[in-house]
């Protein structure tokens, strides 16, 4: 049998356990339900921006109705007017929540409106209010309808928007990097307390008379590696579906997510074969937690540093550190603060950190995964007995 | 002396011949443990061999060399006349000394998996898995969880995680260490068949007289180096060391002055080590001078007191080892292979 169908073998094995135990889709659910809310309800929510305002204008004033409706566009709605006979029915429209404003014309003209809501309506309405009356008061200074248009026709002020999507990005920075961090953490533990179990349960000892050390390792590695993507799929699946379809997404999110892929599948790769390798030299599965902790604080530390500082000259040297690179990078993709140069330097020396700490890892893995009765040190079991090839 | 020893190791790899496995000059170290030092063992096709000693003997970590687990400091494991490889090592069974099962899988899930792994086809693990755990009395756990199973049903599991491929090699590393008398019973059945078929089967255990009428050639190994080796029937013929055996509680100032010394006793009987060239019939009459004695048998010395003699062991001793779970001791042999040649003789 080829060593690619026991690590297939191994792998599969893993795909099955994990799929079996109710915390992974518990964990599934959640992921899914939540990015799902996160892509739906500002949909719903923010849905009353562009629906209908509701106005209420007292007394029959068909010019300030058409100033009063021609507001929509303007608002990013739907203006519908109508008409009362009174100040207090208006008063009452507007207190029971019927009509967002109620507008009096006349010569001392009035807004209704509840205490601090709909400014920017109230807004248009003054404008309105303001054009008719202007209107009127140049009709009745003897001006012709068409130069009191011509009076009024302004040259329209150019919109020159400001870029803000700094902060959307500064977002998406800080939710994939906490997700970075979460599936590389919970995925090395896994990788660590599986490797631990087997040794001190002895299936180890089972095995390795069948399959080669690395195989046992890497087919590991990779059936964790496995999950935690599927897992990790639950929450991007909403995010993919919105942005098919046309969607908002935050600026810089879509970019960065696909950017992160890279740094991700090979942060895996990198913590959970050393997370694999750590869980080979302990005796108990208690100690698979204590074995791993270097890596954990260093993920906590890399997380930490990334959010506080992620932009400057530290963030980039953590960009190319191979052990805080599948957390810094994609950060620093997602803000905007990486180069080119970096993005290719940083992929570069990960790949070939990930190459040589499998080398090494399968190693130690091999030597000693058969050395039980106590937790090993690094330097022992180095200079202990060389095993089977790795 | 010492070329007596390697008369009687190419004797017996020859016996192993062209199909059979061979252990060739193992030597381990950890540190400054020397673990295995120059050890031989030969594994003829069709024969029950048993690889004995006390524990921490070196026995496990020999199995391990032989699976490629470890591979040695010194030494080479052979196969068929040739240096065994990982394939070969693929079609061989092993149960190691620890059990060891992944508990939360179902137990035809997990044999069929393992056999998966020996490079069965799909159909062909689920068939053979089937019909082994019915062979095992499994049939009806077979979608059980291996956690939720008794000890010896679990045991039964590991037998059967070593077999299922139907290995050409078949290890077995402390196969009756806490197995009850029936599970005994059962595993004895189960290497006979595979003897019988002509295939190879090397057992290890502390548990020496266990497997005193099991094993057909011994190879006693104590501190990583063989202290006796060869076929147990002319092992114990060519010893000098004689017993009586009665079934009378013998008070040992019963003999004093007879050619003779008090191993055990106690009510169910007595046995007794004759000196060299002593008549048995007088210390029996120096027993019978103190009480009516119903059977009695002049015997042969049992594995454990084979292994004591070609050990060292101090007669003090010898009682320990005889009523089981042999302590690891120091000896101060000078050629514990020398002798124990000296024995087989």
């Amino acid at each position: 049998m080829s060593s690619f169908e026991s690590v297939r073998l191994v792998m599969i094995r893993e795909l099955r356990q994990a799929t079996r135990k109710k915390g992974l889709w518990a964990v599934f659910a959640l992921l899914f339900v939540g990015s799902t809310a996160a892509m739906v309800l500002p949909e719903v929510v923010g849905g009353d921006d562009s629906s209908t305002d509701e106005v209420v204008v007292v007394g029959d004033d068909p010019a300030l109705v058409d100033a009063l409706t021609a507001l929509g566009p303007a608002l990013d709605s739907r203006v519908d007017v109508t008409i009362v006979e009174t100040d207090t029915e208006a008063a009452r429209l507007v207190e029971d929540q019927e009509v967002d404003i109620a507008v009096t014309s006349g010569d001392s003209p009035e807004i209704i409106v509840r205490a601090g809501e709909n400014a920017a309506l109230v807004g248009a309405a003054r404008q309105a209010l303001y054009v008719t009356t202007l209107t009127d008061r140049l009709g009745d200074a003897g001006l012709s309808d068409a130069q009191i248009t011509d009076s009024l026709a302004v040259p329209t002020a150019q919109l020159r928007e400001l870029d803000v999507s700094g902060q959307s990005r500064r977002g998406a920075s800080v939710v994939i990097s906490l997700v970075l961090y979460v599936l590389l953490l919970t995925g090395m533990v896994q990788v660590a307390n599986g490797t631990a179990i087997e040794k001190s349960n002895r299936i180890s000892e089972m095995l390795l008379p069948v399959v080669s050390p690395g195989a046992l390792l890497f087919g590991k590695v990779i059936g964790v590696g496995i999950v935690n993507v599927v897992t990790l799929s639950a929450g991007l699946l909403p995010v993919v579906v919105k942005f098919s379809i046309g969607g908002d997404l935050p600026d810089g999110i879509g970019g960065a997510l696909a950017a992160s892929a890279a740094w991700f599948a090979l942060g895996l790769a990198l913590y959970l074969t050393l997370a694999g390798m750590l869980g080979a030299l302990v005796e108990r599965q208690e100690e698979a937690g204590q074995v791993v902790s270097p890596l954990t604080y260093l993920l906590i530390a890399t997380y930490i540093a990334i959010q506080s500082s992620g932009d400057g000259v530290f963030g980039a040297v953590l960009a190319y550190f191979p052990l805080t690179s599948p957390i810094a990078a994609p950060t620093r993709i997602a803000t905007g603060d990486s180069s080119p140069v970096e993005i290719v330097g940083s992929l570069v020396i990960l790949v070939a950190t990930v190459l040589v700490a499998g080398r090494f890892a399968s190693t130690v893995y091999a030597r000693a995964i058969v050395r039980t009765g106590k937790r090993l040190k690094l330097r022992d079991v180095m200079a202990s007995p060389r095993t089977r090839p790795a | 002396m010492v070329q007596d020893v390697d008369d009687h190791r190419a004797a017996n790899a020859h016996r192993a011949g062209s199909d059979g496995l061979v252990a060739r000059g193992i030597s381990q170290r950890f540190g400054e443990r020397v673990v295995l030092d120059d050890v031989h063992l030969t594994v003829p096709p069709g024969r029950v061999i048993g690889l004995l000693g006390p524990n921490g003997a070196g026995k496990t970590t020999l199995m391990r060399a032989i699976f490629g687990v470890l591979e040695p400091d010194a030494g080479s494991i052979e196969w068929q006349g040739r240096p065994a490889t990982a394939d070969d090592r693929r079609g061989w069974g092993y149960m190691p000394q620890e059990r060891g099962l992944y508990q939360d899988m179902y137990v035809h899930e997990q044999i069929a998996w393992v056999a998966r792994l020996h490079g069965l086809s799909k159909q062909r693990a689920a068939s053979r898995t089937s019909d082994l755990l019915e062979q095992l009395g499994l049939g009806d756990r077979s979608g059980d969880k291996v956690e939720d199973l008794s000890g010896g049903m679990a045991q039964r599991v590991q037998l059967a995680a070593a077999m299922v491929h139907e290995p050409d090699v078949l290890v077995l590393d402390e196969p009756f260490a806490g197995l009850d008398p029936v599970a005994v019973d059962f595993l004895f059945r189960v290497i006979a068949d595979h003897v019988d078929s002509g295939r190879v089967l090397v057992l290890s255990s502390h548990q020496l007289d266990l497997v005193e009428d099991l094993c057909e050639t011994i190879t006693m190994i104590n501190h990583g180096r063989v202290v006796l080796q060869g076929d147990v029937s002319t092992l114990k013929s060519a010893s000098d060391a004689r017993f009586l055996r009665v079934d009378v509680d013998v008070d040992p100032t019963w003999i004093d002055g007879s050619a003779a010394a008090v191993e055990t006793s106690g009510p169910a009987g007595s046995r007794l080590r004759l000196a060299p060239g002593a008549q048995a019939a007088d210390v029996l009459d120096d027993i019978r001078s103190h009480g009516p004695v119903g059977d009695f048998g002049v015997e042969t010395p049992t594995l454990s007191e084979l292994f004591l003699d070609a050990a060292g062991e101090p007669a003090a001793d010898v009682e320990d080892l005889a009523t089981q779970n042999v302590p690891s001791r120091r000896t101060d042999v000078e050629n514990p292979v020398a002798e124990s040649e000296e024995v087989a003789r």
